[in-house]
């Protein structure tokens, strides 16, 4: 929980002074309010646990929201009757019963099918639809969800939404082995853009529910006008001293290297797809300087570094970053919690800073890692929540 | 059928280990009953009545009644005098071996204390039913039903082939996505009507009996006349986890004509328990409010379709018989379990989206309403 407020307060603070490093792709809707609202829990602690401590169940009022995520409609009146007829000790498990229908009802691979077109902010193109049709095509078929970052196939699914089923169909776009949704086109092509960072960025963003930076460490004072947070050698990552077309080293406002230490470790394993999303055997980016030339290894690593997902966790290939990917707790529990905002109707949980405090969600986190990563029984775990329930 | 219902009902599984233990006793005492720690006089279905009230009887009381009623003067019937069980079957109706679902100890609902939940009235009226045998008595038997394969719509299960000549019960069956819901849960009265106690609803899947695991209606003692209809508790059951239209049956525990058993008067009216407890608090708390919001439309001279749906043509007769009709009727639109949520209050809230021609015109005045009606409902 503190490594997190740490990061968005890094967050909000770098993102007023991104600027200066030289890049525009700054997070729009950068949230100055967070230290209010951090400072205004601790001395009301007791007061929240009252008021939260003052809910009621109403399976009722659950039932109208969770109908209405999960199938797009409201309850039907035999779904009403039969929970408000229903007698005090069986209500839960009738409102549970009603829910497991909805997750079973042709109607949930639409819901599923539009919350991952918003949950990848890729949609209303076909080629960008394939996306959302395979991440809803793992979710409604009960298939692991870290499927979405190492699938080797059928990652380019179509939906029939008068149907309501799914086609699974692989991905034609130059990949040897695929890696998910981390080597799809769609995706690739959507978030082109100078030296890949706009593709590592969505990466982050959506399977990791944190903005960069993603690691912070102790700050060190390198001597310049900025403290440096990343775990990184300093040097791990280009500068114009090694070659590098842009200084990611530069201290003079801010430490850039705190995003781009693991950025930079991540982003060239993007950039051969080019604007199209194709992949090919060369960088397929180019470098936001003068000239606009294509980006080389040393833009972003010294001679010497290879790519990574994290500090110690080295990914050679997209394979291995989904991988590795697949076995980092944070991916977990980020799934769980977009469904638990999607379930409770907030906003995307970076763009909004609409986090869901580790503890909260702690149960269902556990349930979702011992259970293979199966999305639909998180879902299942949210709309039946105590939290969900009482209002 | 019972046999296979055993395995999956903890009321009827007492029924079985009550029948072994009583077997075994009766095969192992050839000679002299001797019972450590009881009565060395002890027949065989006193033991069964004993060990039910121990085994299944106390854990309930302990949990709900132990904290008042063993020391509070008046009240006091856990005082162990000499033991429990001795103190409450000589309590005066507290126990009615007579009439075992008229006993106080199952007919006194909320009071300062909870009601039990319908299963366990299931448990206690169990073990008073081991007590009419151990002092006695013939023991209950129960009735199953023909099967019924549900269609959407009104369903009808033939009382006849139980004895009871043009008796029924009927519901209305809607499925849901993963389950059943029935409404309008009624009992019609054939000729010389139905004596009907704790009809348990059995789902078969495959097969396979899955019996009401709340047993729901495990507090009901309903008497229909002749040519009358009367609904079965709230009128509701919804099922949960199983096949939508899979078959269903009915058990009961006593299923005879109205004036054929163990007690029913058979001049009740046809409602559920017997008719109303306390006509008195009826017609003194629920009467004023009733007469004055509902009479118009469901009271005599009202619209046709009203009073098919809650009968209060009696609501202003103030005679006893006219007051007893009445708070039968209204009776059977009550959750006795869940007094506030009674299907009586759902179509004139204000805020329950329920289509019906009248609503209170304020949250206070509704409230109102249901508060003098539910103070009754308590009573009861």
């Amino acid at each position: 929980m503190k490594r997190r407020i740490q990061q968005l307060l890094f967050a909000a603070a770098i993102a007023g002074g991104a600027t200066a490093c030289g890049n525009s792709d700054d997070p729009a809707g950068g949230d100055d309010d967070v230290t209010g609202d951090e400072d205004a829990g601790v001395g009301s602690a007791d007061e929240w646990d009252d008021r939260l401590g003052e809910r009621e169940i109403d399976y009722s009022a659950a039932l109208r929201i969770a109908s209405l995520r999960l199938t797009g409609d409201l309850p039907s009146l035999v779904e009403v009757k039969a929970l408000g007829d229903a007698l005090a000790v069986e209500k839960r498990s009738v409102y549970e019963s009603i829910v497991r229908g909805y997750l079973d009802d042709p109607r949930f691979a639409g819901q599923m099918f539009r919350f991952w077109q918003d949950t990848l902010k890729l949609g209303d193109d076909p080629e960008f639809d394939t996306a959302a049709a395979f991440a809803a095509q793992v979710t409604v078929e009960e298939r692991p969800y870290t499927e979405l970052l190492t699938a080797a196939t059928g990652t380019c699914a179509t939906f029939d939404e008068g149907l309501g089923t799914f086609a699974a169909a692989d991905c034609a776009n130059g990949v040897t082995t695929h890696a998910g949704l981390l080597s799809h086109p769609g995706a690739m092509r959507q978030y082109y853009g100078n030296l890949a960072f706009r593709r590592t960025r969505w990466v982050q963003e959506t399977f990791a529910c944190t903005a960069f930076p993603a690691e912070i460490a102790d700050a060190q004072d390198l001597g310049g006008n900025a403290l440096y947070t990343a775990p990184w050698p300093f040097e791990s990552i280009s500068g114009t001293a090694n070659g590098g077309l842009v200084d990611f080293r530069d201290l003079s406002a801010v430490a850039c290297a705190n995003c781009h230490a693991t950025m930079n470790h991540m982003a060239p394993l993007f950039a051969n797809f080019d604007e199209d999303g194709q992949y090919g055997p060369a960088i397929a980016v180019l470098s936001p300087t003068p000239g606009t030339p294509t980006a080389s290894m040393l833009d972003w690593l010294p001679v010497g570094e290879g790519p990574a997902w994290r500090l110690g966790v080295a990914t050679p290939d997209l394979p291995t970053l989904g991988a590795a990917m697949a076995t980092d707790p944070m991916i977990s529990e980020c799934a769980v919690a977009r469904v638990w905002n999607w379930a409770m109707g907030k906003g995307d949980i970076v763009d909004t800073l609409s986090t869901v405090p580790s503890e909260v969600i702690t149960a269902q986190v556990a349930d979702f890692q011992a259970g293979n990563h199966v999305l639909k029984d998180a879902i299942f775990a949210v709309f039946t929540a105590d939290d969900f329930v009482k209002f | 059928m019972l046999a296979t219902l055993y395995r999956h009902l903890p009321m009827v599984r007492l029924r079985v280990s009550l029948a072994f233990a009583l077997g075994l006793t009766l095969v192992g005492c050839v000679g002299e009953i001797t019972t450590p720690g009881g009565d060395d006089d002890e027949d065989a279905a006193t033991i069964a009545a004993r060990t039910a009230f121990e085994d299944e009887v106390m854990p309930i009381l302990d949990g709900f009644c132990g904290a008042c009623h063993t020391g509070m003067p008046n009240i006091d019937f856990m005082r162990p005098n000499p033991d429990i069980r001795t103190a409450m079957l000589g309590w005066p109706t507290l126990v009615d071996l007579a009439a075992p679902t008229s006993s106080s100890v199952l007919t006194q609902g909320a009071h300062t204390g909870p009601s039990f939940t319908p299963d366990q009235s299931s448990v206690v009226l169990e073990w008073i039913e081991l007590e009419v045998v151990a002092s006695g008595g013939e023991p209950a038997e129960t009735v199953e039903s023909d099967r019924v394969t549900p269609i959407q719509g009104v369903n009808t299960i033939d009382l006849t082939s139980a004895g009871l000549t043009g008796s029924s019960l009927t519901f209305l069956y809607e499925p849901l996505a993963t389950g059943m819901y029935l409404s309008d849960i009624q009992i019609v009265g054939g000729t010389g009507g139905v004596h009907a106690i704790n009809p348990l609803f059995v789902i078969w899947e495959n097969e396979a009996p899955n019996p009401d695991p709340i047993n729901r209606f495990g507090n009901i003692d309903l008497t229909v006349l002749e040519g009358t209809t009367s609904f079965v508790g709230g009128g509701t059951a919804v099922f949960v986890d199983v096949l939508p239209g899979s078959d269903i049956s009915v058990e009961f525990r006593t299923l005879t004509t109205a004036d054929g058993g163990d007690g029913g008067d058979g001049g009740d009216g046809g409602v559920v328990g017997g008719g109303c407890n306390n006509v008195a608090a009826f017609t003194s708390v629920a009467q004023p409010p009733l007469a004055a919001n509902c009479a118009s439309c469901h009271g005599a001279g009202g619209m046709a379709n009203a009073i098919s749906a809650t009968d209060m043509t009696e609501i202003n007769n103030l005679t006893a018989d006219g007051q007893a009709a009445a708070c039968a009727q209204i009776k059977t639109r009550t959750n006795q379990l869940d007094p506030v949520n009674s299907g009586l209050f759902l179509a004139p809230d204000p805020g329950s989206g329920t289509a019906h021609p009248f609503k209170f015109p304020t949250p206070a005045a509704f409230q109102a309403f249901r508060t003098s009606v539910v103070n009754w409902i308590n009573q009861e």
